[in-house]
């Protein structure tokens, strides 16, 4: 289909969720109840490291409306640990404490209220031991290890390859080199190190982790914040020894996730509860609490940058350490991303990349928006400008004379740049007036950062279902968390279908109701379950198609659906009139099925597509430009899915756009009087004075 | 513990309750008045998620008691809409789209009702310092503030009574 005779995608709609939203009518999974419901809160641990001697819950279990008190012995499951890379953290600290704020014990109670009084009745006695709250103290030779043993969970395919350093508190440690190092360095006319450092941050969604779990005769059932309602499936399978179709994870509308909510949190711990009271359970965290849920990582990064006097680049060391907390949660992964990312989207012949994941005594980190690119983005990128100014050159000349060009690999092997970088970083130069000069106290300045694309090594898969009237149901598991994929996907339905956008609902993710799908993150949904959807919504035409064609007698490779409606010579039929006519008058449907599996379309399963998202600051509380390289992926908008186009033109998955942003409107930018040399300097980014900012 | 009467006014009804002294108004809201509109984020009065009218004053919900409200008038965003016709403040955010996961979305509307209540046509500057106190994670502010100004157009544009 011909980009211009789009009717529906590539067009402005209204959000189909926005008139919930501003009516106060949305749903969220905080707004769930159900008969019986009771309430949980957790005991959390004050110190971040220390042996539990004993915890006594008498006192607390006598309190009013107390049903149970729970402590890690407590809980009635088959299997305490859980992680996604790694099977690493309890459900509830069970006989030793690895972080400052790590659940303890759980009371249940028939009120909110009534639980948190019984907290404080909760006695945990336990001997605090030295704890490594950095991971320089994690990396040090005398170090405890946080984990002697770890196992691999095994749930997903790209982590089959974990490479832990044994001995250590390292989970996982990449490394890449090419070229010759040493011979480079000779070379350069400038040699530029530094040490940047980046802190830990919580992702701050506005609605907190909140779960729902209910044990009935069918299994469990859990309304969960999740952004990977399958993965949690298979956690809690595991969990509690019961088969995935006896588990059940529906995720309603959820407020915010920003990678916060990926893969297992709190969702075993509600599950367990729920089985030992036997009746509903909810465990809504307070925004304190979900900031000792999970949080970014901190990492610091050592970079050493080889130019020629006219700003080439010859070579890029860079060593990058990422602090992953008590447990690994997706952290190896993440240091793998991080390390892969480093050099930034550049030319440069000659690299040595190290990246390491390590426990310490502090809150878990996971993914956050970009999987380690802002991170090692904030060096990178620092770096330059300290290379251009070294060099006198302008930082812009500098960034475009080593930018990779469309066609060019950044690591051999893996798929080249796709985009025009270029021209990117130009028109962001012109959005904000790059050779304007600048008023007085006012600076300006620009970064580029690379980020491989996202999911194409996962599945979706997807049912679209015409009914007997006309309406179109779309079963597709992607959560909604803002980001606008129930109004993309009705688009692609609406389009490919031929059908009108309003007569087409999405489903919210249900793991007994809608197909699998891989999960909510790396930008993959309007993609991946995008293709899948489309697919789907093929499947679902021909199939009216053919059964239009002896109804208008008519072979059905003639035959097109336009606004509902098919059209033969002079004749015309609805679809509901189709589906009924075929059926009888009052019930049938036409089902349609469609997948994305790595390997099964020309994606070669590795990540693909390139683009670089620029975002430049032009003065103190103004909101950063941001421009794409051109013909990639969506605008800024939330929902017009562009990516579609792109996707469909290349049968590559293309980038989707916003879930990829750095985190939030704060710019991160190197102390004015950045230096460099041999010594080498400590830099902190500038603390962003709030989450977000006018 | 001794609970408080109490009569109050909300989205135009009239209630007469019973509720604890350490009842906030959030929780009167939600959980005995069912407005799960009213949403609940940071809990300490940061955010801005929670913002209800007072006597059609902004206040946040979580940090006022609920008998803080006896005899006075309470909107929330249940009492905005009138049947399906939206309120202009709402009608500018679903067409700005101002709004992504939406869980501030109740608390910023209710806020910029109060401040066009206040200053009818104010200027970007003033509607970035009058919104200080309610936070989004996820739209990064620019559409919202367009929405807020095109709203206060519109109202201006309107007659008084349109206000509402």
């Amino acid at each position: 289909m011909a980009a211009d005779r789009l009717t529906v995608v590539g067009r402005a709609v209204p959000r189909l969720d926005a008139r919930d939203k501003v009516t106060g009518v949305a749903r969220y999974v905080s707004d769930l109840a159900l008969p019986g419901l009771t309430h949980a809160k957790v005991w959390r641990s004050p110190v971040p490291r220390a042996r539990i001697i004993e915890t006594l819950t008498e006192r607390a279990a006598a309190a009013p409306g107390v049903l149970a008190v729970c402590a890690a012995a407590d809980l009635p499951v088959k299997r305490l640990y859980f992680g996604p890379a790694y099977r690493d953290q309890p459900i509830l600290a069970h006989e030793v404490i690895r972080y400052a704020g790590e659940p303890v014990v759980a009371v249940v109670a028939d009120t909110e209220r009534h639980a948190q009084a019984a907290l404080a009745l909760v006695d945990v006695r336990y001997e605090e031991l030295p704890a490594a709250t950095s991971a320089e103290q994690a990396l040090a030779g005398n170090a405890s290890l946080i984990h002697p043993e770890i196992e691999r969970a095994g749930h997903f395919r790209d982590l089959s390859g974990l490479r832990p350093i044994p001995g250590t508190n390292v989970c996982q440690h990449y490394a890449y080199q090419r070229g010759d190092l040493a011979h480079a360095l000779e070379d350069a006319d400038l040699v530029v190190e530094g040490v940047y450092r980046y802190p830990a941050l919580s992702h701050h969604a506005l609605e907190p982790h909140c779960v729902v779990a209910r044990v009935d005769g069918d299994g469990l059932t859990v309304w969960a914040t999740t952004q990977h309602p399958f993965p949690v499936r298979r956690e809690l399978a595991d969990v509690f020894d019961l088969p995935l179709a006896a588990v059940q994870v529906v995720v309603p509308l959820i407020g915010g996730a920003f990678g916060g909510k990926c893969y297992t949190k709190t969702e075993p711990l509600a599950a367990a509860l729920a089985a030992r009271v036997r009746r509903p359970v909810r465990l809504a965290l307070s925004m304190e609490e979900n900031a000792r849920t999970i949080t970014r990582h901190a990492v610091s990064v050592v970079i050493k940058t080889a130019v020629t006097r006219d700003g080439t680049l010859l070579a890029r060391e860079c060593d990058v350490v990422l602090d992953t907390g008590a447990y690994a949660d997706i952290g190896p992964r993440v240091a793998t991303k991080a390390g892969y990312r480093a050099p930034g989207p550049y030319r440069i012949p000659t690299l040595r990349i190290d990246a390491k994941c390590v426990y310490t005594n502090n809150v878990p980190a996971g993914a956050y928006r970009g999987y380690g690119v802002p991170q090692v983005t904030w060096a990178g990128e620092s770096q330059m400008d300290v290379i251009a100014e070294r060099l006198g050159l302008d930082p812009l000349a500098l960034r475009l004379k080593n930018l990779l060009k469309r066609g060019e690999e950044y690591v051999a092997g893996d798929t080249p740049i796709d985009g025009d970088l270029a021209e990117g970083l130009e028109q962001t130069a012109r959005a904000v007036g790059w050779t304007a000069p600048l008023a007085r106290g006012r600076g300006r300045g620009l970064a580029c950062a690379m980020k491989d694309g996202g999911g194409t090594h996962s599945t979706s898969t997807a049912i679209v279902r015409i009914n007997a009237d006309g309406s179109v149901d779309v079963l597709a598991g992607s959560v909604e968390a803002g980001q606008g994929i129930r109004t993309a996907l009705a688009q692609i339905t609406a389009e490919t279908l031929g059908v009108p956008f309003a007569s087409v609902v999405v489903a919210a993710p249900d793991t007994s109701v809608t197909p699998y799908d891989w999960g909510t993150s790396a930008s993959r949904s309007t993609t991946i379950m995008g293709l899948a959807v489309q697919e789907a919504a093929r499947d679902a035409r021909e199939q009216v198609l053919a059964l239009a064609a002896p109804l208008l007698d008519a072979e059905a490779s003639m035959l097109t659906i336009r606004d509902g409606a098919i059209t033969h010579g002079d004749r015309a039929m609805t679809v509901a009139e189709v589906i009924s006519g075929h059926y009888g008058l009052v019930g049938g449907e036409v089902t349609g099925v469609g997948s994305f599996v790595p390997g099964k379309s020309s994606g070669d399963g590795r990540g693909d597509g390139s683009e670089i998202h620029l975002r430049c600051r032009r003065r103190p509380g103004h909101q950063p430009a941001r421009v794409r390289g051109p013909g990639r992926g969506r605008s800024d908008a939330g929902d017009r899915p562009g990516a579609l186009r792109g996707a469909r033109e290349r049968r590559r998955p293309a980038h989707e756009s916003r879930a990829d942003r750095l985190s939030g409107p704060g710019v991160h930018r190197p102390a004015a009087d950045a230096g460099d040399g041999p010594d080498r300097e400590r830099r902190r980014p500038r603390t962003v004075r709030r989450q977000g900012r006018w | 513990m001794k609970e408080i009467a109490m009569t109050v006014i909300v989205n135009g009804d009239k209630h007469d309750l019973t509720v604890p002294p350490h009842e906030t108004l959030i929780e009167c809201l939600r959980d005995r008045l069912g407005l799960l509109g009213v949403k609940k984020s940071c809990d300490v009065q940061v955010c801005g998620t929670c913002t209800v009218l007072l006597d059609d004053r902004p206040v946040s919900a979580c940090t006022v008691l609920a008998f803080e409200a006896r005899g006075r008038s309470v909107r929330t965003i249940e009492g905005l809409a009138r049947g399906d016709d939206l309120h202009p403040v709402q009608e500018a955010f679903v067409e700005h789209g101002a709004l992504q996961c939406g869980f501030c979305t109740p608390g910023m509307i209710m806020a910029t009702v109060a401040l066009i209540n206040e200053n009818p046509r104010p200027t970007a500057d003033e509607v970035k310092h009058y919104m200080r106190g309610n936070i989004c994670r996820c739209t990064g502010y620019k559409r919202i503030l367009e929405a807020i100004l095109d709203a206060s157009r519109r109202m201006s544009g309107a007659s008084a009574g349109n206000g509402r």
